[in-house]
Order: structure tokens, then sequence, then C-alpha cells
């Protein structure tokens, strides 16, 4: 518990750090949100036009300063409204943010659950088929980009087949196709991780010695060798998750799913620096706090992590 | 159970492993499977009373408001109605919507408005005068975002004389207010209801209600957007009840939606953000198959390119018409979009919108002539180049090398971006592709830092795009052309007006302020079942009277 406390201490600064970095890109990238407003009105705006407008939204005075300004609202709940749909950032936050992490989640559960029984397997049976299976799925997983995936399993099960719908959000069936694209994407690397942990671990004289005493061999495998090749592969997962928060920008896009993604997308486009801020913050919290348990659960799997 | 048959078992076990995950991980939300709680429909294309459009657009199309430039404007003429509509063949003439007379007075600067008797709002308000002074009032109340309308910049009060006769009044008279009433934003009749309090020109936009032939339902953010037919409606009513979008940003995705009968059609409003509904390389396929109907007509959306007026190669006129020669608008038009983009030879202002005479097309047309881009740029001193040039001119040491800026985002502007790069290469000009997002763009063209880019523009009365865009900031400005706009917009005569628009024409032609490159085309298609689509006489609209829609067999 101390552990964990301490930990979420620690991510106070870099929250902070997060926010300041964020906001600094957000301001210092070239673009200005008030000349693209003006532009969409389908005519060029007059700097002065430009600049009672930057005046209106705020824009106006040095990047510390409103730096603080946002801060201190932040603080208090409020990350501002969208220059885009002129609702609250937080209101639209909240909405979207469940239906990434459902995606992300998804796609890691299917990814792991692909991936476990295919790297012990191909451990197992090594230069077999599953290790063969394994290879390939890896070399698919890395080479073919997710959207392509994505786009090729919709074609095959949605338009050909039928079996599940094309795009959206409304039910368990809708996430089937994101979930597998993901995954898959996931799955390759992750197995070939499992059977080269595995690999070491087989060879250990514990599993020897398991196999000697006549412990059945799923015993052996998933009781005291999986559970040693483990940590390693449960440290990646934590990164992965933040590599799939990344994927999902664009299988959201692909399978019109309503998520952070999308609305990130469009806000840096528009330079909706509101919009920008809050979900950056928000990722990185839940990025933050992917990792933390993490690294409990890696403590919690190898005893010797833990502080004496 | 030994070994192998135990990880046989195990292998197989792993993709129920996969579906049970999904089962746990459905999304959550209201009982009818919504997430965010919104009214949202289960839409089931296929029905004989609703239409299901995939719709190409994200966020931003749930709150419609008219007054702002955030709503999505494809869909606004469902919602909301102008007071007058532009022809869609001839920009000077108007007709009769939500007003159905306007008369100049006071040397123009007093217009009357009549209005239509017997309209009502989606929420049973009349549509009066009181209603319309409200709409001009909430865009007053915003006069920042709109100052570049010239009748914001020169309202001076409206008022109601009647019940359905609004008197408008101005500082100064405006050759183009018909045209700018017209558009589809920001002057489109909502509702004094529609925002808190209600009739409150400075309150918060609250309900989308309007006078037009749909009235929103429900909407799900980046998902579906419902409405149902106003049953009140004043004009002919639309054949079936329900109209509903579903969001689909990616253009696969929607044509595989359309593919799978989830929805029942795509159709086109012009090229927005950089994108159509109808996904081009489908096309042919689509044409070939029986199940669906396809239907195309020219926009008038111009696809072109815009110079450095001010500084570097391009600021001299030479260099300029040299690259308006060098580029062969059919060539380019007929292989990278073959049936599908029109060359445009009639230039920024083609002739079906602007009844231009033969001889003037004529004079404002280039045609392709390297032989003349050619000694034109001989006469400017750019040299072919010799030795480690490869083959790009040079003068006083410095090669010819032009810097196209091109949106990241636009597919469509990479290809016609390489084209012109080859159709220029053997004249000796180099030209660099640069790609920036659509912001980054944006500055470098305020900043004067490229030499040449892509841009793009529904073509409007000729008055009313120089005024737009002939400003320092932007494509093309003269003192000459400043002075022609400054007299043009207040000039109330036709016949006055027509010789402006002539005039800037013809400098615009002469300067080479811009080269025309084509002309795109939209494109509409139905599963079978679903007749009588007709595009929208308003080039960014969607418009849906007169389709009807029978259950699909």
């Amino acid at each position: 518990m101390r552990y964990v406390a301490a930990r979420l201490v620690a991510l106070l600064p870099v929250l902070l750090g997060i926010s300041v970095v964020t906001f600094a890109l957000a301001n210092l990238t070239p673009g200005d949100p008030a000349r693209l407003i003006l532009e969409r009105g389908g005519t060029v705006p007059t700097p002065a036009q430009v600049d009672v407008l930057r005046q209106e939204m705020g824009l106006t005075g040095p990047v510390p300063v409103r730096y603080a300004r946002w801060l201190g609202d932040a603080l208090r709940g409020d990350l501002g409204r969208s220059y885009q749909s002129r609702r609250p950032v937080a209101e639209q936050l909240v909405r979207r943010l469940p239906v990434t992490l459902q995606v992300a989640a998804a796609g890691m559960l299917a990814g792991t659950l692909l991936a476990l029984p295919l790297g012990v397997l191909a451990a197992v049976r090594r230069g077999g088929w599953a290790d063969h299976a394994g290879r390939l799925l890896s070399l698919v997983g890395s080479a073919f980009p997710s959207f392509w995936i994505g786009l090729l399993l919709m074609w095959v099960f949605a338009v050909q087949l039928r079996l599940l719908p094309v795009a959206g959000w409304r039910g368990p069936a809708y996430v089937v196709l994101p979930m597998i694209t993901l995954g898959l994407g996931m799955a390759g690397p992750l197995s070939r991780m499992v059977r080269a942990t595995m690999l070491d671990v087989l060879g250990e004289d514990y599993v020897r010695t398991g196999r000697a005493k006549g412990l059945p061999e799923w015993r052996v495998l998933y009781v005291h060798a999986l559970r040693n090749a483990l940590p390693p592969v449960v440290s990646m997962l934590g990164l992965a998750f933040g590599h799939l928060l990344g994927g999902v920008v664009i299988i959201e896009t692909v399978f019109g799913i309503p998520g952070m993604g999308r609305l990130a997308v469009e806000a840096i486009a528009t330079r909706d620096y509101p919009t920008m801020q809050g979900i950056v913050l928000y990722l990185a919290v839940v990025y933050v706090a992917v990792n933390l348990v993490v690294d409990v659960v890696h403590q919690w799997l190898e005893p010797t992590l833990r502080p004496a | 159970m030994n070994r192998r048959t135990y990880f046989s078992r195990l292998a197989l076990m792993a993709p129920f492993g996969v579906l049970a995950a999904t089962a746990a991980c459905a999304p959550p939300g209201s009982p009818d499977g919504q997430p965010g709680g919104d009214r949202a429909r289960e839409a089931q294309a296929g029905s004989a009373n609703e239409l299901i459009l995939g719709h190409p657009a994200d966020s931003n199309v749930a709150e419609l408001d008219a007054h702002t430039y955030d709503a999505d404007s494809r869909l606004q003429l469902l919602v909301y109605e102008p007071l007058i509509l532009k022809d869609a063949d001839d920009f000077a003439k108007f007709h009769p919507a939500l007003a159905t007379k306007w008369e100049p007075s006071e040397g123009g600067t007093v217009w009357t408005l009549t209005l239509r008797p017997g309209v009502k709002f989606h929420d049973g308000t009349p549509f009066d005068a009181r209603a319309v002074a409200f709409n001009v009032n909430r865009i007053m109340a915003q006069k920042t975002r709109f100052s570049s309308w010239q009748y914001v910049q020169t309202h001076k009060d409206i008022s109601a004389v009647g019940e359905h006769t609004v008197r408008w009044a101005f500082t100064q008279p405006s050759a183009i207010f018909l045209e700018e009433i017209s558009y589809t934003r920001p002057l489109r009749m909502v509702s004094p209801a529609a925002v808190s309090p209600t009739g409150d020109p400075s309150g918060t936009f609250s309900k989308t209600l309007g006078t037009g032939p749909w009235k929103l339902e429900s909407s799900t953010p980046g998902q579906l957007v419902g409405f149902t037919r106003f049953e009140d409606y004043w004009g002919s009513k639309p054949a079936f009840s329900r109209l509903t979008f579903k969001l689909l940003p990616n253009a696969n995705t929607r044509m595989n939606a359309l593919r799978a009968g989830a929805v029942d059609g795509l159709v086109d409003a012009g090229r927005h953000d950089f994108g159509y509904a109808v996904l081009r390389s489908d096309i042919p396929a689509l044409e070939q198959d029986k199940g669906f109907s396809v239907t195309s007509r020219v926009n008038t959306d111009v696809i072109f390119m815009y110079f450095n007026f001010y500084k570097g190669p391009t600021a001299d006129l030479n260099v300029r018409r040299a690259v308006a020669l060098g580029v062969d608008r059919d060539r380019l038009a007929q292989s990278l979009f073959p049936g599908m983009a029109v060359p445009a030879n009639e230039g920024m202002f083609p002739a079906k919108t602007t009844k231009w005479s033969g001889a003037k097309l004529d004079q404002m047309r280039f045609k392709h002539d390297p032989a003349e881009a050619a000694r034109l740029l001989d006469a400017a001193g750019w040299a072919r180049g010799t030795g480690g040039t490869g083959g790009v001119r040079v003068k006083e040491g410095q090669p010819l090398n032009l810097s196209l800026l091109v949106n990241g985002a636009d597919e469509e502007g990479k290809l016609v971006a390489q084209a012109v790069q080859s159709m220029l290469a053997p004249l000796g000009i180099g030209l660099s592709i640069k790609l920036l997002e659509g912001a980054a763009r944006s500055e470098a063209s305020k900043n004067r830092d490229f030499d040449l880019s892509m841009g793009q523009a529904g073509t409007r009365n000729v008055l009313s795009l120089a005024k737009g865009h002939y400003v320092p900031t932007t494509y093309f400005n003269t003192p000459e052309t400043d002075r022609i706009i400054k007299e043009g917009l207040s000039l109330t005569d036709a016949a006055k007006i027509a010789e402006v628009n002539d005039q800037l024409a013809t400098i615009t032609t002469q300067q080479v302020g811009v080269v025309p490159l084509y002309y795109s085309k939209d494109y509409a298609v139905f599963r079978r079942g679903v007749s009588g689509f007709a595009f929208s006489p308003q080039p960014q609209e969607l418009h849906l009277s007169g389709v009807t829609v029978a259950k699909r067999t």
C-alpha cells in the first residue's frame, strides 16, 4: 500500500509535466484556431478580424499566463469549452473515454488470449506447427497496418458473410471486429515474447524437478513455468496498452466508433486547444495508471522486486 | 489426456476465449444499447419508410446551429431554409424561398423583404417578420465571427413593418447582398425558441428548430443523426418519414456499409475536408453493378493552384504565366479522374454560372502551350540549366525550384500535385511538394512561405469571390483590384455590376492570379429501390425532395 501511495504521489509531478508539455506543444505548433474558424466562412479573414477573435477566445497574452489560467481551471475540474462544438471539454471526454478504453481493453484481452496459449505452444513444440503459426501471426500483425487488417476483416465478415455489423458502436457484435483487429496486431510480438521467456524457464531445474515428481504437464507449464515466464510479458503489456491507445485512433475511424481517438484527430486538425489538452491529460492519466497496475502485478508475480 | 491432446484442445479453445471476452466487453449504455443515453435509433437500411445515408462527417453534426460555422453545412438545408435561393445555373438569378419578394430602395441602402405566409418552425412558432429580425440580430450579436460578410459590415438596423414584411437598412448599398443572404450560412432561419432565453439574440443555442422539411429527432455524437418528417412543412413533403445519417468517417467503411446493406445510399455535396462521400475508386464498379444506381453532376467547386504573388520567382508574371500554360488540364483530368472531373478550361468562373460571351471565355482560357511557356521563361531570364541542375532553369545562379503547398490529408491534392510536377519538369521548372496538415498550411499561406498552393473554391459571383479572396493575405491582390472591388461593392445597377465582374475576371486572367485545374463532380449512389434523387441547387447541401424509398426486395 505504501508503495502504491508513493507512486500516486509521484504521479503529480508527472501529470504537471505532461500538462506543461501539452500546453506548450499545442500553443506553439503553427496554426491559429481563430484564423481557422474565420476561414470556415469561405473567405480569407483580415489580420484585424483574426486579432479581434483571438482576443474573444482568450488567445492573447503570454503563454505562461494562459497556462496558469488553464491549470487553475483544470484543478477545479473545468477543462474549458471546445472551440469546435462549444461544449465543455470534460463532458465530451467523459462520454468518449470509456468507449476508447473499452476498445483498447478488448483489443488487449484478445491479443493476450491469443498470444499466451500460442506462445506456450510454440515454446513446448519448438519448430512445430504452433511455432510456425506464431511466427506467421507475428509477421502479419507487425507487417500489415491495422486499418488494412480491419478493412479486410470487415469485407469478409460484414460484407461477404454478413455475420457481423460493418461499423458502429451499439452492442456486443460491434466489438468483435475492432478487438480482433487490435488483438492481431498485438498478439504476434507478444506470443513471440511468451515463447522466448517460456523457453528460458523450461530449461530451469525446478521444471525438471516438477516433471520428475510426476506433476501433470499442464501444472508444470501453467502453474510453475508460465508464472515465472510472465513478469517480462506483463511489463510488455503495460507498454502495449499505450501503443493500443495510439492504434485505437485508426481503429475508431475505420469502425465508426465514437471514441476519443476520433475526437483527438479532429481537435488537432482544427487547433482546438482545450480539447487537445484535455485528451492528452486524460490519456496520460490512464497510461500512468495502467503502468502503475502493471508494476504492482509485476511485484506480485516476482517477489524479488518487492521493497524490503 | 496426453500432452498432445491437451494442447490441441487448448489451441481450439483460444478463439472461444476471445469470443467470451467480446461478450464481456459489450458496449454499455442506455437500454437501446447506445452509449451516452441519447435517443439514437436502431436504424435498419432497406425499409420503405426510412432512408439511411452514410455520412462522412464526424462530430459537429448533432448541434445544427445555422448561425455558426461549426455545424455540418451539408445537413442544413434539411432543417434550415434561406430567405432566397440562388439559381444553380445563373448566379445572377435568385428564387423565392422563405421570402417571396425583395426590393431595394433609398439608393440600395434599404431592402424590403416580403415573407411567405403560413410557414411554421418545427416547434410551432410562426415564421414572421419578428423571427427574421431575431435571426439577423443573432448574427449581429456574433459580429466578430461574421465580420467578413458585407451585410454584417454595413448593417444598420432591421425592423418588422408588418407581420410578413421586414425593412433591413444598411449604411451603404451592397452589390452582393442577395448573393450573400442566399448562402448556406450563416443567414438561415432558426426559430427564436431555439435559444435560451427564447428570442434573445445573445441567448445560448439549445434546440435545433428550423422551418425545413426535416426535424432533428435524435443524435449520438460520432454515430447517428436521425430526422423525422416535418408534417407541417409549407412545401412539398418528403415521401418517407424518417431520415438517418450513419456517421462513417472512413471512405472504405462507407463503401462496405453500402455493399453490406447497412446504408441505403451515399451522396456527395461538394468536396468537404478534401474528400467525398462516395469513394472515387469504387465508382466504375458501382456503375456496372445492377444493385445500385449512380448519378452525378459537375459541381461548382473549382480546384486550382494559387501563387505567392508577393515574393520569389512567382512574383514575376512571366513565371506565373509559364506555369499556367505548362499545365495540361485535359490530360490531368482525364488521366487522374477519368470521367469524374472536368478540365477547368472555363477558368475560375465557368460559363455555367456566369453568362460570359464566347469571346470572353476564350480570352480567359489558359491553353496548354509548353512552347509559349518556355519562351516566357527564357524572356524572364530563366535559362536552361546545365550540369548538375537536373534540367532545372537557372537565373543569377538560383535554380527555378518552386514549392507547392498541399494539405497532407488531401489524397486527391497529392495526386494532382504529382501530375503538375511531372508536367512542369520538361519546362525546366522544379516543383517540390510540401505536405502540411490544415492548420500549418494555413499558417504557411498567411506567412507567404510558399510559391504555389493548392486551393478550392465554390464558384460565386465574381465580385463576391474577389471580395473574399483578393485581399493582401491570399491569392491575388493589386491596388487596381482593391479599387474595383471597393467601388463595385456599392453598386446597385446590374449592368454596372456585370461590368465589374468582367473587369475582375479579365485582371485575374491577365495577371494569372490563379491556375484553374478542374471542376470536380458530385456522385450519389443508392441501392435499388431508392429513386427520384436530384442534386441540391445549393452546391454544398443535401437535398432529398422527390426521393422515394421502396423496401429492399
